[in-house]
């Protein structure tokens, strides 16, 4: 373990640091921007993926059936216990073996997918869990099936409680894209790590880098946050205590 | 690639366990600097009036939580070194990741003592206890019951996290896992053997915060 | 055919196990018919009903006549509710049926004596439920929707009719609680009298032929109770067929055409509701009239040392 302090950087020292952004942003911008499109298509089409599996594994969750309950307790468990990124590299190293290779692209989605469902099925089961008891059986007193209490009941209030933890999934999902990079994605930060070693200019790199997931990450964050105040404590269901 | 099945197991598992124990030690040097920074930040956000130091905080967490963990570990082991700061990759892994818990340690702790009623406090300072003492003996052990859960989050989160950690070439358990496979080409069953590694570390680490929390509970509710 | 005493008919053989609802027999209805001048709109037989080791209902037995207002009083825990929610099946009784203007509610197949009866999923439910208006005591409006949709959203989902007969019959029903100014505001806006008086209205909408009141006024502030029971009370002068769960003794003595009192999961007693209330036979009313600070003042016992 080797560590060398400097003193206080001297101002000229601060004002190269800056001049560096000046100097290069022409360049640096449009690459990490296409690094950052390749972000974004990964995290969304990861969350969609997550949102559709989160989904099914919280029906099953939910389900009175212990054949579909039992391995989706199970699957939500193990992906909760193993880091994202064992679970890529499994994914893009260890399957080709096997005989399914998939481009980095696809595994990233699959990945994210996969591991973030983990996240939505038990979000989703807090939202319907918050709705109180008495909607459900309002609903069915007055006639209504099941499916058509679900749709058109507690479905609705439910989302009122998913949508700020939804966002902060996102956000997760964004950040863990991140990841990808580690299996040969071109996004954000494989570019940076490129451009880093081009320029030897490590610092102001990777900080630009970490500044654009900041502009994205930040102002989704904060709605989440307001999402929550508005309509996860002020504005509790009126209809029933309990 | 061959032999049996538990034999391939076997043979990967010294290495990677070794890899397991540089992990642990990230974990554990980054837990201790996420639990004293983010009570520090908690107790500032909590108690302090000025604008300043509330606005800092702020600042430091919500870049701590907005941006990925890889770019926090690239910034401290390639950014430093140009500004004369070298760090070998274990520390700066510590270091990284003892910041990111940081941020999420004082969020939690802190919203644990918004969540405190107001009369606590007021009984504690009644009784004649200094401001310190009444967070020391009062206000952070009901906080931090509150915080348990979240807490127990955060440590899994942290362990899990250390696997960023091969990215800049510290010497846990998926650096340890590549390099296994350029040299025995075993990779399903390596990269499988990963999984489930870390399965047997996480599980019973979350279950030990569930038990601590229940034990606490019996002992609140017992006559 | 079966000849168990308990046995359905030829329709129970041919439903059994489809989920359609078992219907009595022309003999049996005959039977009914001697007994009382008419059918009975609601009949309950032998309901048992227990929640671990606590037996809540022991056998619960009693007849609603058509247009008939039935008060169902009784001490906390002495089961009124939970026959209540027996009767639409939000909860399975253990032991028991329930015949709803001649058709068995809720169960699949023939009953066998002495094993617990098969109960309809809450699909299969549905349709029997719609018959059945009920109330609740915390009303459960839903709160995303505003007061018309809440009592157009059955109409409209359960019974199938097109937006403009839903929304149109909801307004009729809001009219009918007085609640019409309100159709466009969400619950949340509304007092507690307000919002129950919006949950009558959506029982109502369902057109049901049976309407079951769960304690309607037990949660509201007592300035707001007067609105509600006024809207109970015109509907049992209408002749709406009710059964009514309360506390409030001087309105089920004034209102409802009958009482039956329960405790401890029986019926103590049952009768035409002033008599009942005015001069309680057996001394268990007549102790629970007095602790009701509500109860007309004059509940005299007929009996030996109250």
């Amino acid at each position: 373990m080797s560590e060398s302090m400097n003193p206080m950087p001297a101002p000229q020292e601060l004002a190269g640091f800056f001049a560096a952004f000046a100097e290069h942003g022409a360049e640096w911008g449009p690459r990490l921007a296409a690094g950052a499109l390749v972000t974004a298509q990964l995290s969304l089409l990861g969350f969609m993926l997550a949102v559709l599996g989160g989904s099914a594994l919280a029906a099953a969750l939910g389900s009175r059936a212990a054949v579909l309950r039992l391995p989706a307790q199970a699957l939500v468990q193990a992906m909760r216990s193993v880091p994202l990124l064992a679970l890529l590299l499994l994914l893009y190293f260890g399957l080709p073996p096997l005989g399914v290779t998939m481009s980095s692209f696809v595994t990233g989605v699959l990945g994210l997918g996969l591991y973030g469902a983990a996240s939505i099925a038990v979000i989703m089961q807090g939202g319907l869990a918050a709705v109180p008891r008495g909607q459900r059986e309002a609903a069915l007193a007055a006639g209504l099936t099941p499916a058509a209490a679900l749709r058109h009941v507690l479905l609705p209030q439910a989302l009122r409680v998913m949508t700020a933890p939804l966002l902060n999934a996102y956000v997760a999902l964004l950040k863990d894209s991140s990841l990808c990079a580690l299996i040969a994605s071109n996004e954000l930060m494989l570019a940076a790590r490129g451009m880093a070693s081009e320029y030897f200019l490590p610092m102001q790199v990777f900080l630009l880098a970490g500044l654009f997931y900041f502009v994205i990450a930040f102002p989704l964050s904060l709605l989440a946050r307001w999402l929550d105040r508005r309509l996860g404590n002020g504005r509790r269901g009126v209809g029933s205590p309990a | 690639m061959s032999g049996p099945l538990l034999q391939r197991f076997a043979d990967v598992m010294p290495l990677l366990l070794a890899g397991a124990r540089t992990a642990v030690l990230i974990a554990l040097g980054a837990a201790l600097l996420a639990a004293m920074l983010g009570t520090a930040l908690a107790l500032l956000r909590t108690f302090s009036r000025s604008r300043g130091v509330l606005l800092a905080i702020a600042a430091f967490t919500e870049w701590q939580r907005n941006v990925p963990g890889v770019a926090h570990l690239f910034i401290l082991y390639f950014g430093l070194p140009a500004i004369g700061i070298k760090l070998a990759p274990v520390l700066a892994a510590i270091v990284g990741l003892g910041l990111v818990g940081a941020a999420s340690v004082g969020d939690i702790l802190a919203n644990a003592l918004r969540t405190l009623p107001a009369g606590q406090r007021e009984a504690a300072l009644a009784t004649g206890l200094a401001p310190w003492q009444a967070i020391r003996h009062v206000l952070l052990p009901q906080a931090l019951r509150l915080a348990w859960p979240g807490f127990g989050n955060s440590a899994c989160q942290l362990l899990k996290d250390t696997s960023i950690a091969s990215a800049i070439a510290a010497p846990e358990i998926m650096f340890f896992a590549r390099n296994l496979v350029t040299s025995t080409f075993d990779t399903t069953l390596i990269y499988l053997a990963v999984l489930v590694l870390y399965a047997a570390m996480l599980v019973p680490l979350g279950a030990g915060f569930v038990w601590v929390e229940r034990r606490w509970r019996r002992a609140s509710s017992a006559p | 055919m079966s000849a168990l005493p308990t046995s359905a008919g030829p329709g129970a053989a041919r439903a059994a196990g489809t989920g359609a609802p078992i219907t009595l027999t022309a003999a049996q209805r005959g039977m009914q018919q001697r007994s009382t001048a008419a059918p009975p709109l609601l009949q309950v037989d032998g309901l048992r009903k227990r929640y671990g080791s606590a037996e809540v209902l022991r056998g619960l037995s009693f007849q609603l006549q058509p247009q008939e207002t039935l008060a169902l009083i009784g001490p906390s825990g002495s089961g009124k509710s939970t026959c209540l929610r027996c009767i639409n099946l939000l909860e399975k009784p253990d032991e028991g049926r329930v015949v709803l203007d001649g058709e068995v509610i809720g169960q699949r197949g023939e009953a066998v004596p002495g094993k617990p009866p098969r109960w309809m999923t809450d699909r299969q439910l549905a349709p029997q439920r719609r018959h059945m208006g009920m109330v609740f005591q915390h009303f459960h409006l839903w709160p995303h929707l505003t007061v018309r949709e809440n009592v157009a959203l059955a109409p409209l989902r359960a019974q199938g009719l097109d937006r403009r007969t839903a929304e149109s019959l909801a307004d009729a029903m809001l009219d009918k609680v007085q609640m019409a100014h309100k159709a466009r505001a969400y619950p949340e806006c509304l007092s507690g009298g307000q919002q129950q008086r919006v949950a009558i209205a959506r029982a109502l909408a369902q057109r049901p032929k049976l309407m079951l009141f769960d304690e309607p006024t037990s949660a509201l502030d007592p300035e707001l109770v007067g609105e509600v029971l006024g809207v109970i009370r015109a509907l049992a002068r209408e002749g709406t067929a009710m059964l009514l769960v309360t506390h409030e003794i001087r309105f089920a003595r004034e209102v409802a055409d009958r009482v039956v009192f329960m405790d401890g999961g029986v019926i103590v007693e049952q009768g035409p509701a002033r008599a009942l209330i005015d001069a309680p036979r057996t001394p268990r009313l007549a102790q629970f009239l007095r602790q009701m600070p509500d109860a007309a003042p004059v509940a005299a016992c007929t009996q030996e040392p109250c």
